[in-house]
């Protein structure tokens, strides 16, 4: 691999570009992305598992998993910055049943396809990620209480809707319509504040 | 008939959200897969979904990852990066290919593989302000009012076990009664829910009659529910068994 592009140029490059380079093995394209998601992906490996070395290590398998497996990417399905936060996610919650010594070994499936993303991510310093996420805040704030809990549930606690019925003692049926309304709420949400603009506004 | 249209379509709807938060069971994750590659309107419903999805990682508290995790990570690539180059070999490594399988709709495809939970924790959901009741003027000049919710016992609960929290203002006593006693590797571990995650407030032992208190520090403030769980000593991070009692604080 020859024709290395300068630290800068890649600097440049939107994170759709830089998977195409990580693709062909380029450790210097994956660093600007660990430098872009990595904040990121720990800081949403911290809150589900709940502890710093865990985070670590599920952060580390992560972005390893990206790095081997750069080449199932897809990015007419999403960005690449929602595909890496779904690995993240998943490998979280299987740290969590892992510990829990319930669950047996999975076997791991990174396919994650999130779609509906355009690309081309901003920098994700510091500053940026703890302004979006205070804003974000506000918006799963406006959610019905028993909205947002449903979706903490499922998406933070790792449970099942049934289990999720099971914990709030109440039927299937309004777990999964809680779900549905408040996913669809958030959506709604989300168009009238973007307008026009598309998604990077709040998300960067 | 429309009538069975329109619910065909709301329960689609329905199993789509759960799908993309990761929610259902592994077997009705496979059958909407199968569903979805031939059902254009339901691949463009869940395509509209994921942007609401991608708020829920951005709204975490954002924490600095360690230096020591880019390094070693960084190192690792590295490594890779140059046996690849040494061996001139194509792009995709054997691994990537052999995961290639499920989950081409989905975000969370992983976690519909684990099978059931299995959590062992005993959900003490305190109920909410509706089951629960509040003690007025028993001591009005010391606190102002300390509110009593009951706790649920989870169907996973041993028989007989109850809790009620004792709320004083931002913080709250935890009394259990009748409990099983745990192995002394074990210990009861308390979890405040917040935004759909269990942190730990503090883990107690029982008395010789199965009763205990239980300090439930705050802030309670925008908590959703108090629960109870066994963990192995000293206690854990998260809840590693279902919990046996839950107390609803909504």
């Amino acid at each position: 691999m020859k024709n290395r592009l300068t630290p800068e140029a890649l600097q440049r490059l939107a994170d759709e570009d830089l998977m195409t380079l990580v693709e062909r093995k380029d450790a210097d394209a994956f660093a600007v992305l660990y430098e872009r998601h990595g904040g990121a992906a720990y800081s949403l490996a911290h809150r589900i598992v709940g502890d710093r070395s865990v985070a670590e290590d599920v952060t580390q398998e992560a972005f390893l998993s990206v790095w081997r497996s750069g080449a199932r990417f897809d990015s007419t399905r999403g960005s690449v910055r929602s595909w890496t936060l779904g690995i993240v996610r998943n490998r979280s919650i299987d740290a969590l049943r892992r510990v829990a010594g319930k669950a047996p070994k999975l076997d791991l499936d990174d396919d994650a396809v999130i779609e509906g993303q355009p690309a081309g991510e901003l920098t994700d310093s510091e500053a940026i990620r703890r302004e979006t996420s205070r804003r974000v805040r506000g918006v799963l704030k406006e959610l019905p209480a028993e909205q947002s809990r449903v979706i903490g549930l499922a998406y933070f606690g790792g449970f099942t809707h049934s289990e999720i019925a099971e914990i709030l003692g109440m039927p299937l049926g309004t777990v999964k319509g809680r779900m549905r309304l408040g996913l669809e709420k958030l959506r709604v949400s989300l168009a009238e504040q973007m307008g026009a603009h598309g998604p990077t506004e709040v998300l960067p | 008939m429309n009538a069975d249209l329109h619910s065909d379509r709301e329960r689609l709807n329905e199993d789509l959200a759960a799908y993309a938060l990761g929610a259902l069971e592994p077997a009705e994750a496979d059958s909407l897969e199968l569903h979805l590659d031939s059902c254009d309107s339901c691949r463009e419903r869940l395509r509209w979904l994921y942007p609401a999805l991608d708020l829920l990682p951005a709204s975490v508290e954002q924490v600095s990852p360690p230096e020591t995790l880019r390094e070693s990570l960084m190192a690792a690539v590295r490594d890779e990066a140059e046996s690849v180059a040494d061996e001139r070999a194509p792009a995709r490594s054997k691994p990537a290919r052999a995961q290639q399988k499920r989950s081409r709709w989905q975000g969370f495809g992983e976690i519909f593989m684990r099978p059931a939970l299995g959590l062992a924790v005993v959900v003490v959901l305190i109920a909410g302000a509706a089951s629960g009741y509040v003690l007025r003027g028993s001591d009005p000049a010391a606190t102002p009012k300390n509110t009593f919710v009951e706790a649920k016992p989870t169907r996973g609960a041993p028989p007989g076990a109850s809790a009620t929290l004792e709320r004083h203002g931002d913080s709250a006593t935890l009394h259990v009664n009748q409990m099983p006693e745990i192995d002394r590797d074990q210990v009861y571990e308390v979890w405040v829910e917040r935004g759909g995650v269990m942190e730990p407030a503090s883990t107690f032992i029982l008395g010789r009659d199965g009763s205990a208190e239980a300090a439930v520090p705050g802030p309670l403030q925008g908590a959703e529910g108090v629960y109870v769980s066994t963990e192995p000593y000293p206690g854990s991070a998260r809840p590693t068994s279902p919990p046996v009692l839950v107390a609803e604080l909504q």
